[in-house]
């Protein structure tokens, strides 16, 4: 574990909260990884296990969750990329790192509101 | 002052002598959910709403089953690096280092391999 920053006393940067936001989505999305190959077994064996399954997600609670996991994968994509051009060695210099943060949450943002608007609308 | 000599230098591998690959095969990964996880979204999208005879059918397509094989291929392999190396970085005591890393080794490859025995059952339906 680094000793440096420390970690009570000094404000971390935006970067730096996007950087844990990564590994925590990560580690969220690693874990729901057995939650989906529930929900295609509960598919293959038929329609009352996979009603079952639907039910779980069908209230507010299971909307909510829904809601978080997509965020998670759609955020840890584009922060992904902004990983990658970090390892072609572009954009490091302290305004670019600002700005393709604000880009990342931003369009994160946008692409999960945009998801579940397509969602709400095709199931009316 | 060299610590190493001209052939360790040129091999690249400090210290750490192995697990180099780790890094390559984490971002091969990434590439590939990259391109993987638009597509399947889009398809998702398709597939409402979501009802059993819907999904039964879109799921008994080859193409669509290779698809999301694929993507559980990497998914999984990415996430198993992932989990590891959140665990080298954060889990001082080796012994629960190690029994964690074996715990989610085993998780992640049975969660892979029931997903894809789910995907092969799917296959089948008329």
């Amino acid at each position: 574990m680094p000793l440096s920053p420390h970690l009570q006393t000094y404000r971390l940067p935006l970067t730096a909260w996007l950087s844990i936001l990564h590994r925590g989505t990560g580690v969220v999305l690693a874990l729901s990884l057995p939650l989906l190959a529930w929900g295609l077994h509960s598919l293959s064996r038929g329609n009352d296990s996979f009603g079952y399954f639907l039910s779980l997600l069908n209230n507010p609670i299971g909307y909510l969750f829904a809601f978080a996991l997509s965020f998670a994968l759609i955020y840890h994509l584009c922060n992904g990329v902004r990983h990658m051009f970090w390892d072609m060695g572009w954009g490091f210099d302290k305004t670019q790192i600002q700005r393709s943060a604000y880009t990342v949450i931003g369009v994160a943002l946008l692409l999960t509101f945009s998801f579940w608007t397509i969602v709400y609308a095709s199931s009316l | 002052m060299r610590f190493e000599d001209s052939l360790a230098r040129a091999k690249g591998q400090g210290s750490g002598h192995s697990g180099h690959h780790h890094f390559i095969a984490q971002r091969l990964s990434a590439v590939f959910l990259l391109l993987l996880s638009p597509m399947l979204a889009l398809w998702l999208l398709q597939q409402i709403p979501f009802e059993y005879e819907n999904l039964r059918h879109a799921f008994s397509d080859p193409w669509v089953a290779s698809l999301w094989a694929l993507w559980l291929l990497a998914g999984t392999y990415h996430a198993q690096l992932g989990i590891q190396m959140v665990l080298e970085d954060y889990i001082q005591h080796l012994a629960w280092r190690y029994s964690l890393m074996i715990s989610s080794y085993i998780i992640l490859s049975f969660s892979l391999f029931w997903a894809w025995a789910a995907l092969i059952k799917l296959l089948v339906y008329e």
